[in-house]
């Protein structure tokens, strides 16, 4: 009885420092301005990131060399991205008027992930550049 | 017998406590995060002492099982003064530490009241699944705490990202680690399940940390209300 009731409590808690966490990595990226240089590479408009980009963003990020900080960051995301993806994938058979404002929190997290999966593109380019620049001029 | 993946595990655990001492002596931030510090050596100092119980007893011999368990209790008592600590960085503005201090005594003194009258009366069992219990009971205190930390970081607006991303990553140990336990409680039968995800869960904690004392300065700010927002929006 009380084993049960620390598990069911103990995964309900989790779910919910997993989300604050994965949202305290995804708001740092958010008041970054992404440059010219990526929106150009991905295709991205503006400051809107389409979340079918998400997997593509990932894969260009695993191309560019990082100093390494931000690989626990990366999969965190993913892990979260994945969950989302999921949920989605099981609530777009519901037609409830309470599914589809959740679909929609679930697309806009995505989405929010996809603007990271860029940031850290856009900062792996930005490291690449650099060290590209001091190789030069050494 | 353990696997090439859990050795792996083990290893990016200890490699990633490592870091993180070495990183904070390094940076001169040792004695800023001493409680956490001395928890991350504990840890990593676990890490050895487990490695080398197994190589000299083998996996499923009692030796190994009891070095596991019960220094992994003492680890999560170990954690309580860690919490502790964040605690106090939290209300140190109130000047509430003489409370703080009282509750972390009473906290251990709690635990360690409860602890001995649970060896008193399963001392003809202390098999392990009576320190499975024992653990997940341990664990289910630190998920409280962590969470009553939390409401308080929510409530006081605390806007430090270290500190912030520091207790998040302790909720999701503790309560991750709490779940697996009662698991494992619950179905003895599944408990290679839960063999197998507590060292991911635990390789977690020190993933996280490593990453905020690396890639999140010290002041960097934000607001934890924006992180219950519906969505998080970019500019």
């Amino acid at each position: 009885m009380i084993a049960s009731l620390i598990l069911v409590v103990s995964i309900a808690v989790f779910v919910q420092f997993f989300v604050f966490y994965t949202r305290s990595l995804i708001a740092a990226s958010c008041k970054h301005n992404l440059s010219e240089g990526v929106c150009e590479i991905t295709g991205i408009t503006g400051q809107r990131v389409q979340t079918a980009q998400f997997a593509r963003l990932l894969q260009l990020v695993e191309l560019c060399p990082g100093s390494g900080n931000d690989e626990m960051g990366i999969r965190a995301v993913r892990a979260y991205f994945s969950t989302l993806s999921l949920m989605t994938a099981l609530l777009t058979r519901l037609s409830s008027a309470a599914m589809t404002k959740t679909l929609s929190w679930a697309e806009g997290e995505r989405a929010s992930c996809a603007y990271f999966a860029a940031t850290v593109l856009d900062q792996r380019m930005a490291y690449s550049r650099t060290l590209l620049s001091h190789g030069t001029s050494s | 017998m353990l696997g090439p993946v859990a050795y792996a595990v083990w290893f990016v655990s200890f490699a990633l406590e490592v870091y993180i001492l070495v990183r904070a002596i390094s940076s001169k931030a040792f004695l800023r995060y001493l409680t956490l510090n001395l928890f991350v050596a504990a840890m990593a100092l676990k890490e050895a002492l487990d490695f080398t119980t197994l190589y000299r007893y083998g996996f499923a011999s009692p030796q190994y099982r009891y070095t596991f368990y019960y220094t992994d209790a003492l680890l999560t008592v170990l954690m309580y003064l860690a919490i502790m600590h964040l605690y106090h960085q939290v209300f140190r503005e109130m000047n509430l530490g003489k409370y703080i201090r009282g509750a972390t005594i009473a906290l251990l003194a709690g635990t360690a009241i409860f602890a001995w009258g649970v060896v008193q009366s399963n001392t003809d069992h202390l098999t392990s699944r009576f320190v499975v219990e024992m653990s997940q009971d341990l664990y289910f205190v630190g998920v409280v705490l962590t969470y009553l930390l939390w409401a308080a970081v929510f409530k006081l607006r605390e806007t430090r990202m270290r500190l912030v991303q520091l207790v998040l990553a302790l909720g999701i140990y503790f309560s991750g680690s709490a779940a697996l336990y009662a698991f494992g409680n619950m179905f003895p039968d599944l408990h290679a399940v839960a063999n197998l995800l507590l060292p991911i869960v635990g390789t977690f904690l020190p993933a996280a940390w490593a990453y905020t004392f690396t890639a999140v300065p010290e002041s960097a700010r934000l607001a934890p209300t924006r992180l219950a927002e519906e969505a998080v929006s970019h500019r």
